[in-house]
């Protein structure tokens, strides 16, 4: 086969229409929402499960390297294309194929928008849990690949524990099913592996996802806090009392003052801190907790303490938390963020090292995070086109990573691994633990043609190409 | 362009063997085209380096995009559309048909501006990327023809357009356009002449027109308005203008329409030709300002849009800079206007089931949508229903549907049938366009449900109090 | 292979002879009429290396255990071998009440754990029969699950960190201490379930969850499953749905309750905040009354008793029943899990069914003596139970059956999807297939 005819072949399959080999349309999907980029070698567009294993047979006989790509909204490099790669991506396969009221699931293709899957089910009565804060705009086939989180997955657990059945399509196009209907099944649970592994296993084309059936009571909290420290304080005090909120999120005075820039989300500016908590339940049990957490709040020294009157006002409160990233360009012009966890009793340490860091290297930092996990995402603020900033950026983050690993946490929460952190493994994985993931992956794809590159350090470097000014990740945490 | 440091400058390759390939064809796949070396951005008109790079990819705008919704391909997505942008500006590459067409498919409905975080100016962005575009003469073909006939030679003057329209009345009630459509003339015209012919926005009964009157407020006086009458709606729907004026009346405002008023511009903006719609800006400002009002009306969303962004358009013009941003202060649309005043609440009783369609002018670029709604909702016996998608542009988009036929009907089709599943028989509006594109869509589903102006709906209202 | 003196010679040098077991202690780490050749019982994750480096050179195959609750499960062995016993791992590592993780030792009992997180409030809704003796480990790598599965989830769901050994004594670990983690690949899910076929666990990381403060079982009979399934789906679409549903029939309905007589028993168990028990269960009751012949309430130890019984209904210690299959199967499929209970097979009797409402599927289990049947005849009965349960979108796993009837046919019924996916793991973990050789799916 020679490339022309592969591109033929590929043709024959989806159609010419969605088969994308001019430089100047790959230019648009050279990008994710992270800072790399990498101009493909090809963008397939298939539009079910027959053809992207036809695609993949024809990819893997012409020995090329295949990575999908969602929405490519992901914030570590996830869905980069090398220049010898065909893309393949799924924003055609986007129906949401059933939905079970008695077994509570959904059964949809992977091009589904999150938050599309949500609006959608809810008719139903239920919901779909996960609720990254891209869900507008993401995919259901890259919450998988990266097992995405959200502020409600304090509660309710990452993708992971959502999804219990997936149609994959391995790297020579073979179709495998893993997990399905009944939640347990004989032999290993490929499905569980699968999921967070980042395009390197296989490519999903149909995903059945468990649903939550929606509570009877949800009620939002708005807890004011003079400063960073008390509110991570109350944050620990909440927990500590045995309580594990639907969602406790936090947002430091500097962001704030950001969302507060671009919509009144109902946040103090004179504020040191806010804590955004959710509780969720029979009507009774919130009640009950209510209190407690008021007291914990009022106790560890709040300024106030706010409910939200109706949903108006909760929605609000969780416009202001979704979009304080992309409000942070009232700020400054780039920011990069780590996604880094810690053990929620370590917050404030880490935190004081945060703010440590920021002085020391002369970059702004904001904080905006789900405290309840303790996963944080300190967001550098700066402006790219000053020399030297952005490598000062590169070393702050880096020794934020360091600081999570050495507190007993890990590089990344949500956003996954990617090109951008693989560099940074070793800080909590030995070579003897890194062997033993890719031994997965060698079972799953044995030539290694999917997304290759990605997740394990390998001493290369991966240059973040974009133009200087651009280099800003993601707007989503 | 900005000194960058040195790992960034490199852009697309990587390092150190990063990805390993490993496998593939030697040379990798045959790009079935390159890069261009045609022309970049160049001058002040250029889109501003601030502006493009306040976009972070972040994709949430992709479900709001119309024209991403239909096709699923990211280069017809305004983030897509802006990498291109900064593609060209990063002297990448050239601007080229290629290029240019990904553009044009753009609606500018700025359904995307509304729903982004960072705040990206699209609308600036696409309007100054157009100006490039034709100041490089890269236009398509549709669009520069229509560019010339329409948006240059005819817009710009009031006395030429109302000799269309009466020409195009005449043609289509005397039953010549009968007549014509019924032989096969048609068939010999080229193709897209046929399809404007086939668009041809119907001509209204009676031309409203701008002739310095001052229409006097009824009851106590608020204060003294000045209503925009604009290029095409006198024409074409002169009853919606009547309608304003009198519901304005109605409200105990004094309605002037200035005689030397003209087009506000916004189609030549759209289209890039920023120039004359600054010139078309400086007439409407000087024109109003001599009526003395104090505050400028209009019935028509696309109108305020452009308006209330006279400032930004005049921001470097020594001496329109200050005028042009207090007459962007002063703009209101019919619908934000009378939705705050303490509007006099119609007692008759309209038993209407009614589906409001957010023009993408009022929605997205004046971000008013609650307006109209609380209008409707005054009005006794009116069932306003909401239907789905009712931000998605209905694919009028100004000249759009001339130009894009496939894309315009396309949207023009989903949107009537999400209009029919609420069962509404009429279809509020508040945009000539929009208004014009409905109507056709519902003629040819053979729809009984009728479209009105929001204004001709409250009027109604009144009417109905005899 | 070298003979017996000298693979417990070799054993004893590496980790110290007080580290294997009496010879005379052996029978109690039979599988089935499988016996081991040595016993080891290291002290500790290190010396469980050393064991597994020595199988490794020698090829010697490993079969671990530590609480021996559930050797009934699996096939037989497939080769001669040593029992790795870890009950000595039992230590609680670091126990974190305030980040909500703990960490303890792959040996450590369920009920130990329980004990020491109940301390603070906290628990890890994990659960497995005879909790004194099933061990953290084994419940990870049999993947078993309590009755309050449907609203708690699988052990796989709390595990946020594990340590193990690998079949070349190396050892590794994935996930970490933290409840959230992207960074690699999930190992911890992999491991779990896989029977000790991929590697040993010496230890585990779990998110912690506030544990109820009130429990209450509620208790109702009906005059047949039928009317039961209605009034448990009903139950189950409630916003006051309890954590664990089931509807149980015959002995393992009387095993609950005796005094409910022949009929089938719904079980929902509730637990949670006093003030939100108390409209739990006044709803439960309001709801089920009506329709039931009889309502009971138990709360407290009652309450707890209850819940313990249900948990060890599949392997208890005094009575264990002679036959268990467990059905996997969707929610929807509930009237057809109920219906195996009027079906006999071969010579025995119809099973009694306990029946999971909310999370679908159940069991089957039979009390009584299982030898009386022809073994051909009891795999033939066995395998039609596997075949009518994939007809239900699930599978019968055999549990527990008589260890002549295993030879006919696998315990873990059809192949499952991605066969050559689990084959290729396998080579890549334990290319020498020492790690619990023949038990598992397909002779993984």
């Amino acid at each position: 086969m020679t490339s022309y005819e592969f591109l033929e072949n590929i043709r024959t399959v989806v159609g010419d229409d969605y088969v994308i080999a001019h430089q100047e349309d790959l230019l648009v999907y050279e990008y994710d929402g992270s800072v790399d980029r990498s101009m493909p070698g090809a963008v397939v567009l298939p539009a079910d499960t027959d053809q992207v294993s036809r695609v993949m047979r024809i990819a893997y006989e012409a020995g090329l390297t295949v990575v999908g790509r969602g929405s490519g909204t992901g914030l570590s490099g996830g869905a980069i294309t090398p220049p010898e790669g065909l893309q393949i991506a799924f924003p055609r396969m986007n129906r949401i194929l059933d939905v079970d009221t008695v077994n509570r699931t959904a059964l949809v293709e992977p091009g589904v928008i999150n938050l599309d899957l949500d609006n959608h089910v809810r008719g139903f009565g239920m919901r779909y849990a996960p609720d990254p804060s891209s869900q507008r705009a993401c995919s259901l086939g890259g919450n998988i690949a990266e097992n995405a989180g959200g502020p409600h997955c304090l509660a309710y657990g990452a993708t992971t524990n959502h999804v219990i059945g997936m149609e994959v399509v391995l790297e020579d196009g073979e179709v495998v099913h893993l997990g399905g209907l009944a939640r347990e099944a004989a032999g290993y649970d490929l499905r569980g592996a699968f999921v967070g592994s980042e395009g390197t296993f296989g490519i999903t084309t149909k995903i059945l996802v468990r649903l939550l059936p929606l509570p009877e009571t949800v009620r939002t909290f708005l807890g004011i806090f003079p400063d960073i420290d008390s509110a991570c304080t109350a944050v620990s005090a909440v927990i500590g009392h045995g309580i594990v909120p639907a969602a406790l999120e936090m947002i430091d005075a500097l962001s704030i003052k950001a969302v507060q820039n671009v919509t009144d989300a109902g946040y103090p500016n004179d504020a040191g801190a806010v804590l955004l908590i959710e509780l969720e339940g029979l009507n009774e049990e919130v009640d009950e907790v209510s209190g407690e957490v008021e007291a914990a709040l009022w106790d560890t020294g709040a300024a106030d303490v706010r409910v939200a009157e109706d949903d108006a006002e909760r929605e609000r409160l969780w416009v202001g938390r979704k979009t304080a990233f992309g409000a942070f360009g009232t700020i400054a012009p780039n920011y990069y963020l780590v996604d880094g966890v810690v053990p929620r009793t370590r917050l404030t340490q880490m935190l004081r090292k945060v703010s440590e860091v920021s002085e020391r290297y002369g970059i702004t930092i904001a904080n905006v995070f789900h405290a309840g996990d303790g996963n944080l995402h300190p967001c550098m603020l700066f402006d790219a086109r000053e020399p030297g900033v952005m490598e000062n950026a590169m070393a702050a983050a880096a020794e934020l990573m360091e600081e999570c690993a050495l507190l007993g946490g890990t590089l990344s929460g949500e956003h996954g691994i990617g090109l951008e952190k693989k560099e940074f493994m070793p800080l909590v994985y030995t070579d003897a633990d890194m062997a033993a993931m890719q031994r997965v992956r060698e079972a799953f794809a044995p030539e290694n043609r999917l997304n290759p590159g990605k997740i394990f350090p390998d001493g290369s470097y991966w240059r973040p190409a974009a133009h200087p000014a651009a280099l800003t990740v993601g707007i989503y945490a | 362009m900005v000194s960058a440091p040195d790992r960034h400058s490199d852009a697309g390759e990587h390092m150190g063997g990063g990805i390993d390939a490993g496998h593939g064809f030697p040379y990798g796949l045959p790009f079935e085209g390159s890069l261009n070396d045609g022309p970049g951005f160049a001058g002040s008109d250029a889109p501003a380096e601030a502006d493009l790079y306040r976009c972070v990819h972040c994709g949430l705008c992709l479900s709001a995009c119309p024209t991403y919704v239909e096709t699923r391909l990211e280069t017809e997505s305004p983030r897509g559309r802006i990498a291109l942008m900064k593609a060209v500006h990063e002297g990448r590459t050239g601007i080229s048909d290629r290029l240019v067409s990904h553009w044009e498919l753009c609606l500018q409905c700025r359904a995307c501006e509304a729903v982004c975080p960072s705040g990206v100016p699209y609308g600036r962005l696409m309007e100054h990327t157009r100006a490039q575009v034709q100041d490089n003469g890269l236009q398509s073909p549709e669009l520069g023809r229509l560019s010339r006939l329409f948006l240059r030679t005819a817009l710009p003057h009031n006395g030429r357009l109302r000799l269309a329209g009466h020409l195009m009345r005449f043609y289509q009630r005397s039953g010549l356009q009968q007549l014509v459509r019924k032989s096969r003339l048609l068939s010999l015209l080229p193709g897209d002449l046929a399809a404007m012919e086939a668009q041809m926005p119907v001509m209204g009964r009676q031309f409203f027109g701008a002739r310095g009157q001052v229409f006097p407020a009824q009851g106590e006086r608020r204060m003294t308005v000045g209503l925009l009458s604009g290029c095409v709606m006198p024409l074409m729907q002169g009853d919606a203008m009547r309608a304003a004026v009198r519901v304005l009346q109605r409200n105990g405002c004094d309605v002037a329409v200035p005689p030397t008023q003209g087009c506000c511009g916004a189609l030549n903006l759209h289209a890039g030709d920023l120039e004359l719609g600054r010139r078309m800006a400086r007439r409407n400002i000087d024109a109003f300002k001599q009526a003395g009002v104090d505050v400028v009306v209009t019935a028509s969303a696309g109108c305020g849009s452009s308006m209330k962004e006279y400032g930004d358009l005049l921001h470097d013009d020594p001496h329109y800079a200050d005028a042009a941003h207090e007459f962007a202060r002063n703009t209101r649309d019919i619908t934000e206007f009378l939705a705050a005043l303490p509007l006099d609440t119609p007692r008759g009783q309209l038993p209407w089931r009614v589906t409001m369609q957010d023009p993408c002018h009022l929605a997205h670029a004046q971000r008013i949508t609650e307006a109209p709604r609380q209008v409707l909702r005054s009005i006794p016996g009116l069932d306003l229903v909401e239907m789905a998608e009712s931000s998605l542009c209905c694919g009028s988009a100004g000249f759009y549907s001339l130009i894009q036929r496939d894309m315009s009907q396309r949207l023009q089709r989903r949107k009537i049938d999400n209009a029919a599943a609420t069962g509404a028989e009429v279809i509020a509006s508040a945009n000539p366009g929009c208004i014009g594109q409905l109507e056709q869509g519902l003629r040819d589903a053979g729809s009984d449900a009728r479209v009105m102006h929001v204004v001709e709906i409250l009027d109604a209202a009144y009417q109905a109090e005899r | 292979m070298t003979t017996t003196p000298s693979i417990a010679g070799q054993l004893a040098e590496l980790i110290g002879p007080s580290a294997i077991v009496d010879a005379g202690d052996l029978g109690g780490y039979a599988i089935g009429q499988w016996l081991p050749v040595v016993a080891a019982k290291p002290p500790n994750a290190d010396e469980v290396a050393e064991v597994m480096s020595w199988a490794h050179r020698t090829g010697v195959a490993v079969y671990p255990s530590a609480g021996r609750t559930s050797t009934q499960l699996g096939n037989a062995p497939a080769r001669p071998g040593i029992a790795l016993d870890l009950a000595g791992l039992n230590r609680l590592v670091d126990f974190q009440p305030a980040d909500l993780t703990v960490s303890v030792e792959a040996g450590a009992t369920i009920a130990q754990l329980d004990e020491a997180l109940a301390q603070d409030g906290k628990h890890v809704p994990i659960a497995a029969p005879i909790a004194d003796r099933a061990t953290i480990g084994g419940t990870l790598a049999t993947g078993i699950s309590g009755p309050l599965r449907s609203a708690y989830g699988l052990p796989r769901d709390w595990l946020i960190g594990i340590s193990v050994v690998g079949a070349d004594g190396t050892q590794t670990k994935a996930g970490g201490k933290v409840v959230k983690n992207v960074t690699g690949y999930d190992l911890n899910r992999l491991y779990t379930g896989s029977l000790g076929t991929l590697a040993v666990i010496t230890e585990a990381t779990f998110k912690l969850a506030p544990a109820p403060t009130d429990w209450a079982v509620i208790l109702a009979a009906f005059d047949g499953v039928d009317s039961a399934a209605n009034a448990a789906q009903n139950l189950q679409s409630q916003y006051y749905a309890p954590l664990g549903l089931h509807i149980l029939t015959g002995e393992a309905a009387q095993r609950i309750d005796p005094s409910m007589g022949e009929s089938a028993l719904a079980v929902a168990v509730s637990g949670g905040r006093p003030a939100s028990m108390k409209r739990r269960v006044e709803d439960t009751v309001g709801l089920w009354s009506p329709v039931a012949g009889t309502v009971r309430v138990a709360r407290g130890d009652e309450a707890n008793g209850l819940i313990r019984t249900l948990t060890d209904l599949p392997a208890d210690a005094e009575t264990p029943p002679s036959m268990c299959v467990r059905i996997n199967a969707p929610p929807s499929a509930l009237p057809e899990v109920l219906a195996f209970a009027n079906v006999p097979m071969g010579n025995l009797p119809p099973p009694s069914v306990v029946a999971d409402v909310g999370f679908g599927g159940g069991r089957l289990l039979w009390w009584g003596d299982p030898e009386s049947a022809d073994p051909e005849n009891v795999a033939t009965g066995l395998r039609g139970i596997q075949s009518a349960a994939g007809r239900l979108g699930g599978a019968a796993i055999i549990e527990r059956c008589p260890d002549d009837a295993k030879v006919h046919f696998d315990v873990w019924g059809e192949q499952p999807s991605g066969m050559q996916i689990m084959r290729r793991l396998k080579r890549q973990f334990d290319p020498q297939n020492i790690l619990n050789p023949g038990r598992f799916v397909g002779g993984l």
